[in-house]
């Protein structure tokens, strides 16, 4: 049997169906969680968040105009509702929305950019768990908002504007913050794999 | 002309994104191509660019999803909520 389209499925929750209810989280679940993930950074809050999200989804559908694909308004929620848990656990606004060049590990990735001869390839010689591990563990010193671009773009495929769509941004924002992440990146992955920061 | 006439090297790492989406103008698109042309450290860093987003697109491409336990938790979680589904028709009477 062919599997409906998202959009159908959203018809048929409109019309109170239950079971099309169930079938969407089976299928939207996997990506919501991945971004509450990278954003809230453990795996309980980012359970919660997708629990909330589907329930206000469901509580919304009928809300819910045709204009949109449904899982851009369901990243919008997740991303609504991870940002509402973050501000309850820190004051300072520039960890959920601050500019990534006001980062620490922006300014040291400056001198970095300044000294590397990018001929080198250093991934070829690093394995997935590692590029992971570099990976997370800069996101996690980035303000919410580009990891949330950098995981829409660049992890989960979304193009620049489905994601400024999800995230309430312009279409440029999300190109600069991307490109400020992918660049934070290089640095990152040179200064923690190379002894010499790739110094020419 | 110099390189220096036609944009330097931050500048041009600036537009990266923007020139690889094909997003720039045309003539900002010549000027930097001849930046490229004469600037052997923008050109290798273009080309790092490039191959550092693949990496990253293919590691989110191959990222395990996460537990199927999880997705029963949320659906447990709805049906205490908002009610379960009903149970599937049984045609076969």
């Amino acid at each position: 049997m062919a599997q409906d389209s998202n959009a159908e499925l959203v018809r048929r929750v409109k019309a109170g169906d239950r079971a099309a209810f169930d079938e969407l989280v089976r299928r939207c679940h996997g990506r919501l969680y991945r971004l509450a993930r990278r954003l809230l950074g453990n795996v309980d809050d980012a359970q919660e968040v997708v629990q909330e999200t589907f329930l206000a989804a469901y509580e919304g559908m009928a809300r819910f105009g045709d204009r949109a694909a449904v899982t851009t308004w369901l990243y919008a929620i997740a991303y609504n509702k991870a940002v509402d848990r973050l501000k309850q656990r820190t004051a300072d606004a520039w960890l959920i929305t601050g500019e990534l060049e006001e980062a620490e590990v922006w300014r040291r990735s400056a001198t970095v950019h300044d000294l590397t001869d990018w001929r080198a390839d250093p991934e070829q010689n690093l394995v997935r768990e590692q590029l992971q591990g570099i990976l997370d563990a800069t996101l996690a010193q980035v303000p919410a908002v580009s990891r949330a671009v950098f995981e829409l773009r660049d992890q989960q495929g979304l193009s620049s504007r489905e994601a400024a769509e999800a995230l309430g941004l312009s279409e440029g924002a999300v190109r600069v913050r991307l490109h400020r992440v992918r660049q934070l990146l290089m640095a990152e992955v040179r200064r923690l794999t190379d002894p010499d920061g790739g110094e020419r | 002309m110099t390189v220096s006439a036609l944009y330097d090297c931050a500048e041009v790492r600036t537009f990266l994104l923007d020139h690889l989406e094909g997003r720039i103008p045309l003539r900002q698109r010549l000027l930097f191509r001849l930046h490229l042309l004469l600037c052997p450290p923008c050109r290798r860093y273009l080309a790092r660019y490039r191959a550092e987003a693949a990496h990253w697109q293919a590691l989110g491409r191959a990222a395990e999803p996460p537990p199927p336990e999880l997705v029963e938790l949320t659906l447990k979680y709805l049906s205490t909520r908002i009610g379960p589904p009903p149970p599937p028709r049984d045609d076969s009477s």
